[in-house]
This record gives structure tokens, sequence and C-alpha cells, in this order.
């Protein structure tokens, strides 16, 4: 790890399997995206989507926490803690959209195989997607919503909009429109969608990408993220099995959400880890006020830069802790329980923020380098806000931690 | 129904110049119809602007926008005469922002080298009438761009109270009744192609803290030995190109330099100060869009079955930017006016002027910034979605934020100033 002793990273539970599998990371970094990316920039079928296939599918990490029955690196979830925190970090160096679809794809396998309510044929069916193809698989989540823009058979879930999951047969009919999936809803293979039965019991539904009943928008311009081209779709009477339940009850979303908040975290993390990268070369190289003053040894810019390297390490560090969690259900409670829950998502709040400040810093010390793509940093911006702002509503997700540290009833 | 407008955000309607709601109207109408239908497709045009340039040609060249500083007798409508430069300039830049910065600061910078020749007191008569033709005899769009930043420093040639020009690398060599200049410039605004008249900031003696060497010279795009390079592709801000520019034994009439030795240095600081209010003015034109929009958002979105802004945590931070759009706003219109006064607060190129036209931008900026990084937030995974606009502006006032030396110079300046900092 290159900058392991600047910015040390929590060691215990890490592997020295995670420590190389981030070389190799690293490496496929530099020879997929860094060498390619002045001339390619954000090209989705030329630069991103090769990439991918080389990061999920010849290094594997597609299939690293399905079971060994079914093809895949059989990870405990303990052991894909301390994997995602070190791996996504070192991803997101490379493309944050990739990362960021990565933990996604680890979330919901993370969840789903952690007895969350999914039937074994649910299991099996995502495991071969995943384990058996030689492509990389692109799961959207398509999350509660503020109400409003979706139509049709919803249902109301702690103040949001969902799909209400109707019986029929042995499963279930979703007819919504105007969802909102969080990722990919443009490249999706399947999308989780969460639902709701009429009984108020939320399920995360898996549909095939190639339903007929799925209508897919245009994808919409956004702030970020290339790899994941997002638009809005609709669902028509889809039918759903047994075996497309992947998760079932408030504690198995709370699971996956305590995931994704862990693989965000590195992934913002990661981001800045680039950062620091561009903002030391300049401070190394850049020279102001004529010909003898460099630019980290002026103190107002060094006071600066050392608040960006401090959030750094408070990323790091928060993040690593929140791995640490998870993997140590016995210690701290399960992914769904209140208690990590809220340590999942207030290490995301604060790593997010971290985050946000180190790279709108880091982009007024370089001022037009930093804005100007060739230099790489405007892009690592706009995706951290992009993963921040998708992510929901702080001053909502702050109802949430008002409840469990408070008791307090706001909703 | 849907009461409140942007024009309930205050300013002082006692400053207001006497065109105000002549040109407010005539902007606001020009950007309802030419630049926020197709804004949204601006990001993409970056490089041609063959969407952008249409909207440009209506402002400037067939609404005659381009021509406001130029004496009436030439063909402008004499403003730069007026003491109404600073209120006006802020009333149209905040309804072009409010459509898209990026053509406001375009507009804006069209402006910049001519403030040093078209107003009182300091009017350079021969210069007008050279350069009035080109502007106030066309319908087409004409730009022009002010070259100041050089590779090497950044933003150190507008850190003229310490370096006094000592860092500028293009140089001006007199040569019998001509300036011969030589240099290479960077990032200005209107560059990357587009312009047709830069004024380059060039050293008559390089590497001196010299405020007599600081020479401020008008070139022709069209002449000999000036080469543009493209626009950079830059994360806001599509319809502002700014590329590299290439001076290689340009030779101009030795009249072409604004002032003169000495005084070019002292009226370039009003060039900065005007700069920083046309700063503030995109801050608060962009924030009513962004007023606008959010309002729209947050009633046509619930939660637990009520109105967005109907919920206590983020009606909050709906006030805390409300709050900020109201200081933002009567802070440009107090520059203004204070720019408009040199009979009450002194000339535009004071040192006290500059550093507070320094301290009211990044202030503005700031405040921006975060309260966009908030609103984006509340609006989750639309936040990012450009059809709400929020984003856009987003991107492109960490641009305004980061121009003109970003805040560190800022910084530097109001320090200097308020607690006589000799220095920094």
């Amino acid at each position: 790890m290159i900058h392991a002793e600047v910015f040390p990273l929590l060691r215990e539970g890490v592997q020295e399997s995670d420590i190389s599998l981030a070389r190799s990371i690293r490496e496929w970094a530099q020879a997929e995206l860094a060498a390619k990316r002045l001339e390619l920039k954000e090209d989705h079928e030329g630069l991103l989507r090769p990439a991918m296939r080389s990061l999920f599918i010849d290094i594997g990490l597609q299939k690293a926490p399905w079971p060994e029955d079914c093809g895949g690196d059989g990870q405990s979830a303990a052991e894909m803690a301390h994997t995602a925190a070190v791996a996504l970090q070192e991803a997101a160096r490379g493309d944050v959209g990739i990362a960021w679809l990565l933990a996604l794809e680890w979330a919901v396998a993370l969840s789903c195989l952690e007895g969350s309510g999914a039937s074994s044929g649910a299991v099996k069916r995502l495991s071969a997607l995943h384990c058996e193809g030689r492509e990389p698989v692109v799961l959207s989540l398509v999350p509660p919503a503020l109400e409003g823009r979706a139509t049709g058979d919803l249902a109301s879930w702690r103040g949001r909009s969902v799909p209400l999951a109707a019986p029929q047969g042995g499963g279930w009919a979703l007819n919504a429109g105007g969802l909102r999936p969080l990722n990919s809803g443009h490249d999706a293979d399947l999308f989780c969608v969460l639902c709701c039965t009429a009984e108020g019991e939320p399920m995360l539904l898996a549909v095939p990408g190639d339903a007929p009943e799925l209508e897919r928008d245009r994808p919409f311009l956004k702030t970020g993220l290339a790899a994941s081209r997002n638009a809005d779709i609709s669902l028509h009477n889809v039918n759903i099995d047994e075996d497309g339940l992947l998760l079932r009850g408030e504690a198995a979303w709370r699971a996956l959400l305590s995931w994704l908040y862990l693989g965000s975290s590195a992934v913002c993390t990661g981001a800045l880890l680039a950062a620091y990268e561009i903002i030391k070369e300049w401070g190394d190289t850049r020279v102001i006020k004529g010909r003898d003053s460099v630019f980290k040894d002026n103190p107002l810019t060094a006071s600066l830069m050392a608040e960006i390297g401090a959030n750094l390490l408070a990323c790091r560090l928060l993040t690593s802790s929140l791995a640490q969690m998870l993997a140590s259900p016995d210690l701290y409670g399960g992914a769904g329980g209140d208690a990590v829950n809220c340590a999942a998502l207030t290490v995301w709040m604060k790593v997010s923020a971290a985050a946000e400040q180190a790279l709108d810093n880091t982009m007024e010390l370089m001022a037009s380098a930093g804005y100007a793509k060739e230099w790489q940093l405007e892009r690592y911006w706009r995706d951290v806000r992009t993963i921040a702002v998708s992510l929901g509503n702080r001053e909502l997700a702050r109802m949430e931690l008002a409840r469990h540290f408070y008791g307090s009833a706001a909703g | 129904m849907k009461i409140r407008s942007i024009d309930d955000v205050t300013r002082p309607v006692e400053y207001l110049s006497p065109l105000d709601e002549y040109l407010g109207k005539m902007i606001r109408r020009w950007a309802e119809e030419e630049v926020i239908p197709n804004r949204r497709r601006y990001d993409e045009d970056w490089r041609d602007h063959r969407i952008i340039e249409p909207a440009f040609r209506k402002l400037m060249g067939e609404m005659g926008l381009q021509r406001m500083l130029f004496p009436e007798d030439l063909g402008g409508w004499g403003m730069g005469h007026s003491d109404y430069i600073g209120t006006g300039a802020c009333r149209m830049f905040e309804e072009i922002a409010r459509a898209d910065s990026a053509m406001a600061v375009a507009f804006g910078v069209v402006f910049w080298p001519l403030v040093m020749i078209c107003c009182e007191p300091h009017v350079n008569r021969r210069l007008c009438e050279e350069f009035a033709p080109m502007f106030c005899r066309t319908t087409e769009a004409v730009f022009a761009a002010n070259a100041m930043t050089e590779p090497q420093g950044g933003a150190d040639i507008e850190n003229m109270e310490i370096l006094g020009g000592s860092t500028i690398r293009t140089t001006a060599v007199l040569d019998g009744d001509e300036w011969v200049i030589n240099g290479h410039k960077l990032w200005p605004t209107n560059s990357g192609g587009v312009s047709s008249l830069f004024s380059v900031i060039c050293t008559t003696d390089p590497g001196v803290n010299d405020p007599e060497a600081f020479a401020f010279i008008f070139v022709p795009a069209h002449f000999p030995g000036v080469t543009q390079g493209g626009p950079y592709e830059k994360a806001g801000m599509a319809a502002d190109k700014n590329g590299d520019i290439w001076f290689e034994n340009v030779r101009v009439p030795s009249w072409y330099r604004a002032h003169g030795p000495g005084l070019d240095y002292m009226y370039f600081k009003e060039v900065i100060s005007m700069g920083n209010l046309g700063s503030i003015a995109f801050v608060s034109g962009a924030l009513m869009n962004v007023y606008e929009r959010m309002y729209d958002f947050v009633t046509e979105h619930r939660y637990a079955g009520r109105l967005l802004r109907e919920h206590d945590a983020v009606a909050g931070a709906l006030a805390d930017f409300a709050a900020d759009l109201e200081v933002i706003r009567i802070c440009a219109y107090q520059y203004a006016r204070m720019l408009d006064r040199p009979d009450i607060y002194g000339p535009r190129w004071s040192d006290q002027l500059v550093a507070k036209g320094r301290a009211y931008k990044y202030f503005a900026c700031d405040r921006a910034m975060a309260d966009l990084a908030r609103l984006m937030n509340l609006m989750e995974s639309y936040g990012a979605d450009r059809d709400w606009d929020i984003e856009k502006h987003w991107r492109d006032l960490k641009i305004v934020q980061l121009w003109m030396g970003g805040k560190q110079l800022c910084q530097m300046e109001v320090a200097r100033w308020f607690f006589e900092c000799e220095t920094l």
C-alpha cells in the first residue's frame, strides 16, 4: 500500500490477500484507466465497460462473496467487510463509478446471504448470474423515493413511496411507473426493487433486466458517475416468483444499507486518495510568488493541504472501523441491527462530508487546474457529490439518528 | 398558488440605475426564450457553441448590449460616462447568470478591457474611436478578453500589491512607434478562439516589482503573431471558452497602450473591482434561479404525506439558503453602488474597494457552494439530475469561486487591507 505509512490502514482483520488484491487493483487502475483517460475521458463503451470487465471478471471481484458451491469465492461476510474497505478504495482511485457499482453488488450479495429472507432459489439464481458469465453483471437498486414522481400501485413506507407488492400466484406483481433507480437504470441486468406488501412489510424483489414488462426511459444527464448510466424505469404488472425475493423485513433492508454505507465510504475515501495524489504533486512542484516559493511551503496553502490530509486520514480510519464492526456481529450485532445501522449511517455521513470538503478544498487550491477536465481532479469531485446526493437527504437521515440516539419520534 | 417570486428577493431600490427595469425585463425575456429552454444541452456544446452562439448573437449583437460602454457619438450607449455602471451591470449580470452564469461571464468580460478606456475619469478617446466600430457597427456578437494569467504563476499577476507585476513574463518592447509583444497567456474568458480583441498584461521590464513596468496593451486578435489554442473542457461553464494565446513578435501601435507607465497599473485595479462585482452578481443571479427551481422541487415532492418544504428540518435548510440569498443580493448591489459613487466611496481602483470586493466575492461564493451542496442533498438523486438545473449551478459557481485568484488571494488582500499586513 503506497500510502500506508502516511495514512495508516487499520490492519485488524485485513488479510495479506486483501493487501495483495489492493496491489492488483492499483495496477488495474493504472493500466485500464489512467493510461487511457486523457484520450477516452468518460467514454462508457471505450473505457469504462472494458475496465469493468477486467475488474469484475478477470480479477474476479464479481464473484467474491458468492458461495463456493455456486462458483463463487465463498468469502465470508467478515472477510468481505475488510476486503470491501481495502479494495473499493483502490478501485475508486481508478474510477469512482465502477467502484460504486461494485459496492452496490456486494451490498446486495452480503445482505442477501446473511439469512435475510432470501430463498435458496434466489441465492442460486444470483450466484449463477454473477459466477457463470464472462460479462460484468450490473445490478440496479431501486430504493424508496420521495413521494411525487412515481405512479401506479404504490405504498408508503417510512414516509417514502415504494411499489406495492401485490400477491400473485406464489409470488408478487409490481405495477409502478416513474421509478428512479439509484444507479444504472439504462444498463442493469437485474433491478433490485424495494417494495412493500399491503401489510407494510418491505421486500427487495429482483426484476430481470430483460423482463418484457420492464420499460426504461432514456438515460438522463447527471453530475457524475459516468459508469452508471441511469434512467427511470416503469414496471407494467411484472410478475416475480418466490425465487425473486432477495430480502424481507426492515432489518434485512437496513443490513443492505449498512453494507452500502461501508462500500460508499470506502469509495469516497478512494476518491480522496486520488485527490491527495494530485494535490501532493501540485504542492511539490507548483511555484508561486516568483521563483523560490513552492506551493506547499506557503503557510496558508499548507494549512488547507493539512486539512485535506486530515480529512483523508479520518475517512480511512472511520471506514476501517465500520468494516471492523460489520465483520464482528458477535460483538456489535448484525448489520441490520439498530446500533450497527446507525453507526454505518453516521460513518457514511461523516466520510462523505469530509470527502466533499476535502475535494472542495483541493479544487480551490488548484484553481483553474482544479476544474479543467485534463487535470482529472474535477471528475472525483463530481462523482463523490453524485454518490452523496444519491444516498439520501441528510436532513431526513438525521431523523433516524435522532431516533436512535435520543428516542426522538421526529419523522 | 405560488405568490413569491425572485423579485421578492431584496435589493436596495434606492440604488437602482435608471435603466434597471428596462434592461432587466429585456434580458429576462431573452433568457426565458433563448437560453433556459436550451441550457441543459450546453455542456455537450462546449467546443463548438452551435447551440450557444445564437443566444449570444441575439443578446450582444441584435439587442446591442455589447455597445453599452462606448460613448453615444461613437454608436454606444454611453454607460461609461454614467454614474450607474455598477448597478446597471449588476442587474444585467444577475439576469444573464440566472439563466447561465457562463454566458454572464462571457458577456461581462467583453467589458473588462473596455472599462480601461471607456469609463470616466480615465477615458481614452482615441482608443474608443479605434475600437467602437468593431462592437457598435455589427449585429454579430463580438467578444473581447483580458489576457492576464500565465502558465507559470497562475494568480500571481493579480497579486499586485505584493508582487507588483514582477512575475509577468509576457514582454512589451517599444520599437519605434510600435510595441512588440511576446508571451503566452492562458485561461482568459473568451479565449479559445472567440475573441476579436485582447487586452494583454505585459511587462516592459521583466522581473522588476515596479508599477511603471506594468503595461496594459490592446491587441486585435487578427494581428500577425497572435495564435489561439482551442478551448479547455471544464467541469461547467460551457458557454465560456478558455484556452491558450501565444503572442510572437506581435506589433501594435504604441498608442494601443491604455494609459502609460504607472497609470495602467493603477487603473487595472478597477478591472479587478469590476471582476469582483461581476462574480458577486453572477452568484446572486444563479442563486435566484436555484430559488425558483428549489421552490418547484420542494412543492412537487412529499415526505410522509407532507410537502417536502413543510418538513421542519428541510425547512431549516431552505431558510438558511434564503437568508444567504438575501444577504448576497444586497451585498452585490451595495458593492455596485460603491463603484458607482467614487465621490462617496473613493475611486474604483482604490485598495479599499478592491479588498472589499474580494471579501464580498469570496463570502458569496463560499455561502453559495455550501447552500448548493445542501440543497442538492435535499433532492436526493434528483440533485445530480441535470433536468433540475441545481447541479449545473453547483458546477458553474464552483468555477466562479476559483477564478480571479481563488479564495486564498482574496483572503490575503482582505487581510492586507483590514489588518494592514505588510509582508503577505
